[in-house]
């Protein structure tokens, strides 16, 4: 009798508990989207009229470093390279950091580029690996703005320290190398560093577009394509939720918390005033973020974290499962890492927006997510095979679920239609009808699993680390 | 079957949402298409609105004031005026075309502008409640030289917007020149250095005018205003702001103080060393290092006790353009100096200048 009064009353407590998850979790979103659509018609009010052509020819526009770190990056990188080349900004040069490739990439460029080793000082700001062949620049005029470093590895993070002590720049241009920008990336996105005088922008956060099957041709997109393979579909549609109405929102309440490691604009001087990127963890886009937040935080100097919801910035996804499942482990044990280096500001009201709503909200729904997601489902589970429950309520309950989360979906491709209408073929509108449809089936399993598995490295694989990305070349799509 | 309550409102919420889903998905698709045939639908609109134009402009008869046919154009321009759609294509079209042609054409599209009744819609967006519209509004008017609404827009220079505030100074200086600049007596609002960067790309444009008194304004109680026309002083070489400028050096805004220092820099003012010099220990490492810049520039040997201080310096820059001016200047005195220190970004520099760098 006593064993089943506590039995029955654990289950009410896991009943209870995912009940107010689930409400918590939908809540969340319906007012993500509700600030996203709100961040997204000021900025298209804003930028709508905005001649940024002004910029280019400007003597006082301020300086930006591209940084681009490379390993083993042969098979694209004169390309990529000259993809960065052809940016259109007055006032920027382009680091390539060669990270201790194996392959013949240094050569490469060397060739492509007329390169030659030059004498150059470095102010070691920021600790990094030693140079290995040194500083680069070419002899030819047409590609005076390329340094190319060549350094033993350290890692992701340790070159872009590397590029970081090499710019003498205001800002900082994070980006990865196989990255195809548009040509007025640059322009766009320092814009909000230059707007604002009330407050310090630190960075500037652009969104990541998926480029498997556009067509490009020397560093240039020439036409948007929507993929075959259903995975490199489903990111897409993943992509569209995220920043166009995760970060757009989170941008409206200044509570950034991550700017994709694929493209980011910082602030220099803030960055090495707080070390630079940190090269023991894999989550570090996200790292230095928060470190800069909460170094402005702590010196109580008013600042933002901006966001640029333009197309700028293209990328491959992965478009194997393998990779897949990699990179979102990846992603998964970096989101731990940096909650826990920064648990300081985990409800500390003295952090703020930070403090009080962006750190609980990872904490809760990024990190924890995934595990209460699982669990749920074991207690569904149990439920089913214990409890008398209806055949009508599951079903029910599963297609309330399902179909909630096609309408966030549907959400976001409707921000996109209004926005930037992307994808314009014909017939692209009932492929991205059916991604919606089957993107539950497809690409959350696999996320979830990701998820859950670089919860189990983090805790019991702790000599993971980065993870291969085998990359097929953006030109060759 | 009978359902709980608790069902009974699950499978409520999945009808609605269900019957919403549906409707999305229909939606969506005349969306696309709508999307599909407007963007079809401007571009055939637009070449038929730049047709007209090059007609309109090219069908001019010398001793009429207005042809038969440009009459025809006319009517046909006010016809597409009625549509929003319409009329955003046409002002864009004005827009893209003024830029492309020169002379009389510019008159011609500016006159054509007022007489089909662009110019009115423009003014009345200048009375919008929304201030995007406000901001469209005073483009419009500034790239159609409408000069007589400049009390409407004089009124907008502290506009709490940025966008439409910096619509107006813009409005000013493109259509007023430097008379334009007058705004800036009355601003009590920042300029961002976007506005900056936008105000100087049409300062650039002017011809010099000797008159000019930027002294009023580079003592203006707005920092932002004093940091601008310091900008417009290293553009037009305004040397005669000396005294001013070193007045600057002692600004309350450190902001205004480096910048001074550059424009100092790049005039090489010799009499702000000593100014400096004197009053080294009290400023901020930012200014230290502009300091060292305009040191490189304008360091004689007498200097060179100066540096010596300042070769052990905690700040890497300083250190470095230290001993870097140290060798130009005084040769002598930077070879008796210690070539290896405890200090290993020091003995780096030195390596660097001895070894690698060719003074």
């Amino acid at each position: 009798m006593e064993y089943d009064y506590i039995i029955r009353n654990i289950v009410l407590v896991f009943h209870y508990f995912f009940l107010v998850f689930t409400v918590l979790i939908v809540g969340s979103y319906v007012i993500l989207a509700v600030f996203s659509s709100r961040e997204t018609i000021e900025y298209l009010k804003k930028n709508s009229f905005v001649n940024y052509k002004d910029l280019l020819t400007s003597d006082v526009a301020p300086s930006i470093s591209i940084i681009a770190p490379a390993y083993n990056e042969s098979l694209n990188i004169v390309e990529n390279v000259r993809s960065l080349l052809s940016t259109h900004y007055v006032n920027y040069d382009v680091i390539i950091v060669n990270d201790g490739s194996k392959d013949d990439s240094l050569e490469k460029l060397i060739k492509a580029y007329d390169l030659e080793r030059i004498e150059y000082l470095i102010n070691q700001r920021v600790p990094t690996q030693p140079l290995r062949a040194g500083v680069f620049k070419s002899k030819n005029p047409a590609f005076e703005k390329l340094i190319v470093v060549d350094k033993e590895n350290g890692g992701k993070a340790d070159a872009l320290n590397c590029g970081i002590n090499i710019s003498e720049s205001r800002y900082l241009a994070c980006i990865d190398v196989d990255c195809l920008l548009l040509e007025d990336s640059l322009q766009r996105m320092v814009k909000p560093f230059l707007e604002y005088t009330d407050r310090k922008v630190i960075a500037s956060g652009g969104v990541i577009r998926i480029a498997n099957s556009c067509k490009i041709e020397d560093g240039k997109l020439l036409e948007v394509n929507y993929p075959d393979k259903w995975l490199e579909r489903c990111q897409i549609l993943e992509y569209l939720r995220s920043f166009l109405l995760g970060r757009m929102a989170w941008a409206r309440l200044n509570g950034l918390l991550v700017i994709s490691g694929a493209f980011g604009l910082f602030d220099r001087e803030i960055a090495i005033k707080v070390g630079g990127y940190d090269t023991k963890t894999v989550g570090e886009d996200m790292e230095i973020i928060v470190r800069m937040r909460r170094y402005m935080e702590e010196e109580k100097l008013p600042y933002k974290v901006a966001y640029i919801p333009d197309p700028l910035c293209w990328t491959e996804a992965p478009d194997n499962r393998k990779i897949f499942i990699s990179q979102r482990n990846r992603w998964t044990r970096g989101t731990i890492e940096v909650l826990k280096i920064h648990k300081k500001i985990r409800w500390n009201p003295n952090y703020g927006v930070l403090g009080m709503l962006s750190y609980p909200y990872w904490m809760i729904f990024e990190r924890y997510g995934p595990i209460v997601e699982v669990l749920g489902m074991i207690y569904f589970i149990f439920l089913i095979i214990y409890q008398p429950l209806s055949w009508s309520f599951i079903l029910g309950l599963f297609l309330l679920v399902y179909l909630f989360s096609l309408l966030f979906s549907f959400v976001a491709i409707f921000t996109e239609e209004f926005t930037y209408h992307q994808y314009k073929r014909k017939g692209i509108g009932f492929k991205l009808i059916l991604t919606v449809f089957l993107e539950p089936f497809i690409l959350h399993p696999l996320v979830l699993y990701a998820a859950m598995r670089g919860n189990y490295d983090y805790y019991f694989n702790k000599k993971k680390k980065w993870g291969v990305m085998v990359r097929k070349g953006l030109s060759k799509s | 079957m009978q359902f709980t309550l608790f069902e009974a409102v699950i499978w409520s919420l999945v009808i609605v949402l269900a019957i919403i889903i549906v409707i999305l998905i229909f939606y969506l698709k005349i969306l696309r298409r709508n999307i599909r045939v407007k963007e079809k639908n401007n571009i055939k609109y637009r070449e038929k609105i730049e047709k007209l134009l090059i007609e309109y402009i090219y069908a001019e008869e010398e001793g009429e004031l207005l042809s038969k046919k440009q009459k025809t154009i006319i009517k046909q321009f006010k016809k597409g005026l009625v549509s929003k759609r319409k009329r955003i294509i046409i002002t864009e079209t004005f827009l893209q075309l003024d830029q492309q042609v020169a002379g009389h054409m510019i008159e011609q599209m500016n006159s054509l502008y007022k007489k089909i009744g662009l110019l009115n819609y423009a003014i009345k967006k200048l009375r919008s409640k929304q201030w995007h519209i406000v901001a469209i509004g005073i483009k419009d008017l500034r790239h159609f030289k409408v000069k007589r609404v400049r009390n409407s827009i004089s009124k907008l220079i502290n506009h709490h917007r940025e966008e439409v505030r910096r619509e107006a100074h813009l409005y000013f200086i493109e259509l007023f020149g430097f008379e334009g600049l007058n705004f800036l007596d009355n601003l009590k609002v920042p300029l961002s250095e976007w506005d900056q960067i936008l105000l100087l790309g049409e300062v650039e444009n002017f011809e010099y005018d000797e008159t000019l008194d930027l002294k009023k304004w580079l003592e203006s109680n707005n920092d932002y205003v004093v940091l601008f026309v310091l900008n417009i002083v290293k553009l037009f070489n305004r040397l005669e702001t000396k005294d001013t400028l070193i007045d600057l050096l002692q600004h309350k805004n450190a902001e205004i103080r480096i910048k001074t220092i550059d424009i100092i820099t790049h005039f090489e003012i010799l009499e702000a060393k000593e100014f400096i010099i004197q009053r080294f220990s009290e400023i901020s490492d930012k200014e230290k290092v502009a300091f060292f810049k305009y040191l490189e520039k304008v360091a004689k040997n007498e200097d060179a006790m100066f540096l010596i201080e300042h070769v052990n310096s905690n700040n890497f820059e300083i250190k470095h353009r230290a001993l870097k001016i140290l060798k130009r200047v005084d040769v002598n005195l930077y070879n008796k100096l210690e070539k290896n220190s405890e200090d290993a970004e020091y003995n780096r520099i030195i390596d660097y200048l001895d070894v690698s760098y060719g003074v």
